[in-house]
């Protein structure tokens, strides 16, 4: 398992081979290397309710077509990054619109909640499942500037580049996202270590 | 800015919150998940991307996604499937056997291929993200389940079922365990009547039954029980898992019969495979003839033949890991999982000797005939073939057959059939063209199905050759020479004409048809013309008349463009998109979703 300070050192990643044609011989490669980034990414955009499986799947569809067309100006984890966010981002407005759709949209019918695979609530523990309950609270922007710079250990200035905005503009939304983690969690009675000991992954 | 509390491990030892964060930055993916969504992205993709960059591969992908003879849908998936699997690396066998031989399924989505896979092949052709995909976990948790159950079960049976026989040992026949009695059997036994064997991996393992012969067993979860059939002969009931059988020569009141399912196969003396791993029994045969019995219908399917439950006899390719153990039975070749492994038996010395497949009663096909009736004999000679060489290069070896047919004037009529229905059998809609050219032009000495056989090819080159000019002359033609062909190949030769936006063709053709075409063709021909015409001022005037002719000709005149636009989408996008608007605009509220889809490309 790879370190946050491993991940936070950037500069090791290496260059890009270009590719020729869609899904050709380097996607492989392209591939392993990024599968996990993108899991993560996925995961904590997505939140409970996401597809992870078909969003994933949906993401390197369009980043092995587009290969090789991928120039190397940006990190290749800034640009998966990009697709990635559009992906969930398409995904979420999909979902608004068929739960509007279906007239569910009130509130829950009683005694209904989401079901989630029995594959996916294994994978998911307590610990993720806070976090991402929490991030899925957040603001997208504020959820993106988390994610990358909290949890993926992004440099500040590669934040400011993936979400596109100013570099000031991306510590202003990290100190408001961070105060809305800290808020919420208060809010769920969670307000130091001693009260995560039921969480399993917290201490994985 | 460079405020330290703006980094990450400040801000949460600050917070006395760490591990959660740090659980929550060493997340990763489920075991498996990394693979799963890999080998979905080469069965959704790679085939798709390939068939974009070679025009050829293409070309035999849009005919399988359309409507294929007998077998064609699935070699070239297989091909397609094979080619792209490889290319991404995931051709190895430990990868294949992770993903449940994807190939397999593939193919037996193939044989069901129903139009919204159709509509799938064809987004996938653009490149564009098809319709919801297959989940392969959903595929595989069953099959996972099955081989969970099966070990749990061969784990605690002896304990609950103490060994009575004489073969006490507890082993299994390399990736097979066999049970005999309730007991394991040991490896390196001559398996007998009454034998029961579950295969534990995908790796085929070479078993010898007692005066039936070598088999290779395989596929995991696979259940092989070993029996006595109502003919006093040996029953081998396959249930999932695959076999290969390589049979010495029965007596016929003790036959071998291979049962899947409902499928029976009987054999005489032959080397043959049984697929049951998907939900279409698959029978492959190398040498020999085999009696395949589904429910009450009865195949014979010979050497070089594979049967289908969905497709029947086809001459395709059998699966690479049938041709593999199937060479190695017949001793030409030898398969890449060792045969030395333990429990391995020796393979029986006599092969066969291989039974004619001319021998076979013919097997049915199962393309469906085109619209055209059977029509009196017809004598005249054929035009000669002028524009042959211009045609396109896809059709070429037509013309070879073509000139072969002319060799084969003096055959006798069956024989000629023969020869047609084998070439249909090949799968390829090029050679299937050459077949029906070469009966047509044999025909001269036989006469019978002469029109029939024409207005087929017509068909054939039109929808799925995209050679619309050839099929015109043949339809013209047939027009002229065939006085019970003429309404339809009148009509059908004027939808060529407006679908290819020839107007005095057009003109000539509608004054045929006005002459010759029954009230329904001419309302269909009407609707045609006042739809080509929907600028101008004769488009109502024209549509009256139609109404008049026939009224119930509008949806017969639907029902056709949206038949022919699903048949061009590919080939010819934009004659199918000129018959989709047509389609439209009779029934703008009734419009299938394949028509819509393609008019909102």
């Amino acid at each position: 398992m790879r370190t946050l300070d491993a991940r936070m050192d950037r500069s090791s990643e290496p260059a890009p081979r270009v590719a020729e044609r869609p899904f050709g011989p380097e996607f492989r490669d392209f591939y392993e290397r990024h599968f996990a980034f993108v899991y993560r990414v996925v995961a904590r955009l997505a939140g409970p309710e996401g597809d992870v499986d078909d969003l994933l799947q949906e993401i390197f569809a369009i980043a092995g077509q587009k290969l090789p067309e991928f120039q190397g100006r940006a990190k290749e984890t800034t640009w998966l990054y990009r697709i990635a966010a559009n992906v969930v981002s398409a995904d979420r407005r999909k979902r608004r619109r068929q739960h509007l759709l279906s007239m569910r949209w009130l509130k829950p019918a009683a005694g209904e909640e989401v079901v989630e695979s029995p594959d996916r609530e294994v994978e998911r523990s307590d610990a993720h499942r806070l976090v991402h309950g929490i991030l899925a609270e957040m603001s997208e922007k504020k959820r993106a500037v988390f994610i990358l710079f909290e949890l993926e250990g992004m440099p500040g200035q590669d934040v400011a580049e993936v979400v596109g905005c100013p570099l000031d503009t991306m510590w202003t939304r990290l100190f408001h996202a961070r105060r809305e983690f800290k808020r919420i969690l208060a809010e769920r009675g969670i307000r130091s270590t001693a009260d995560l000991s039921a969480l399993p992954g917290a201490t994985r | 800015m460079n405020d330290p509390s703006f980094q990450p491990r400040r801000w949460r030892e600050s917070l006395d919150l760490a591990p959660l964060v740090e659980a929550e930055s060493a997340l990763s993916p489920p075991e498996g998940l990394q693979e799963r969504i890999y080998h979905a992205l080469a069965l959704r993709f790679s085939p798709m991307a390939e068939a974009a960059s070679d025009p050829e591969l293409r070309s035999l992908l849009l005919r399988a996604a359309l409507e294929p003879p007998a077998g064609l849908k699935e070699r070239v998936l297989r091909e397609v499937t094979e080619e792209a699997l490889a290319r991404l690396g995931l051709a190895e066998p430990a990868r294949l056997a992770a993903a449940s031989d994807p190939a397999a399924l593939l193919l037996s989505r193939a044989a069901t291929l129903d139009p919204p896979a159709g509509r799938r092949a064809r987004g996938l052709l653009r490149l564009t993200p098809g319709p919801r995909r297959r989940r392969p976990a959903f595929v595989l948790a069953p099959l996972a389940l099955a081989a969970a159950l099966t070990g749990l079960v061969l784990f605690l049976w002896p304990r609950a079922h103490p060994p009575t026989g004489t073969s006490l040992a507890v082993g299994t026949f390399g990736p097979v365990a066999v049970l005999r009695a309730g007991a394991l059997l040991a490896p390196h036994a001559t398996l007998e009547v009454g034998d029961a064997l579950t295969a534990l991996s995908n790796d085929p393992q070479r078993l010898r039954l007692a005066g039936v012969g070598d088999f290779f067993f395989g596929g995991q979860g696979g259940r092989l029980a070993l029996e006595k059939n109502d003919a006093g002969g040996v029953l081998l009931a396959l249930s999932g898992g695959r076999i290969a059988v390589h049979a010495v020569h029965r007596p016929p009141t003790a036959p071998l019969v291979v049962e899947a399912g409902d499928t029976r196969v009987r054999i005489v003396g032959t080397i043959f495979s049984v697929d049951a791993t998907g939900p279409n029994v698959r029978v492959a045969v190398r040498e020999g003839l085999v009696r395949v019995t589904r429910g009450t219908q009865v195949t014979f399917v010979g050497s070089g033949q594979v049967w289908s439950a969905s497709a029947g006899v086809s001459r395709s390719r059998p699966p690479s890991w049938a041709n593999t153990l199937m060479q190695t039975l017949a001793g030409r070749a030898v398969p890449r999982p060792a045969p030395s492994a333990p429990g391995t038996a020796r393979v029986a010395a006599s092969v066969p000797p291989a039974t004619s497949l001319a021998k076979a009663p013919p097997a049915p096909t199962s393309r469906p005939r085109p619209r055209s009736r059977p029509s009196p004999v017809t004598t005249a000679p054929l035009p000669p073939l002028a524009s042959a060489a211009g045609r396109p290069a896809a059709a070429q070896p037509a013309v070879d057959l073509v000139a072969l047919a002319r060799g084969l004037m003096g055959k006798s009529k069956v024989e000629l059939r023969r020869i047609g229905r084998d070439a249909a059998r090949q799968g390829d809609l090029t050679t299937e063209a050459g077949a029906l050219y070469a009966l047509s032009f044999a025909a001269d000495a036989t006469g019978a199905d002469r029109a029939a056989t024409l207005a087929q090819l017509a068909h054939l080159l039109d929808e799925q050759l995209a050679d619309p000019a050839e099929a015109l002359r043949i339809w013209r033609y047939l027009a002229d020479k065939s006085p019970a062909d003429r309404p339809e190949a009148v009509a059908s030769e004027f939808e060529v004409d407006v679908e290819l936006g020839r107007q005095a063709e057009l003109a000539r053709a509608f004054a045929e048809c006005v002459r010759a075409c029954s009230p329904d063709d001419l309302a269909v021909a009407r609707w045609t013309r006042a739809l080509a015409l929907a600028d101008s001022p004769r488009y109502a005037a024209l549509l009256k008349a139609a109404k008049r002719i026939a009224p119930t000709a509008q949806h017969a005149a639907v029902l056709t463009y949206e038949q022919r636009a699903r048949l061009l989408a590919v080939t010819q996008p934009e004659r199918a998109r000129r018959l989709a608007r047509f389609a439209a605009k009779l029934a703008p509220d009734d419009l299938d979703a394949d028509v819509r889809a393609l008019l909102n490309e």
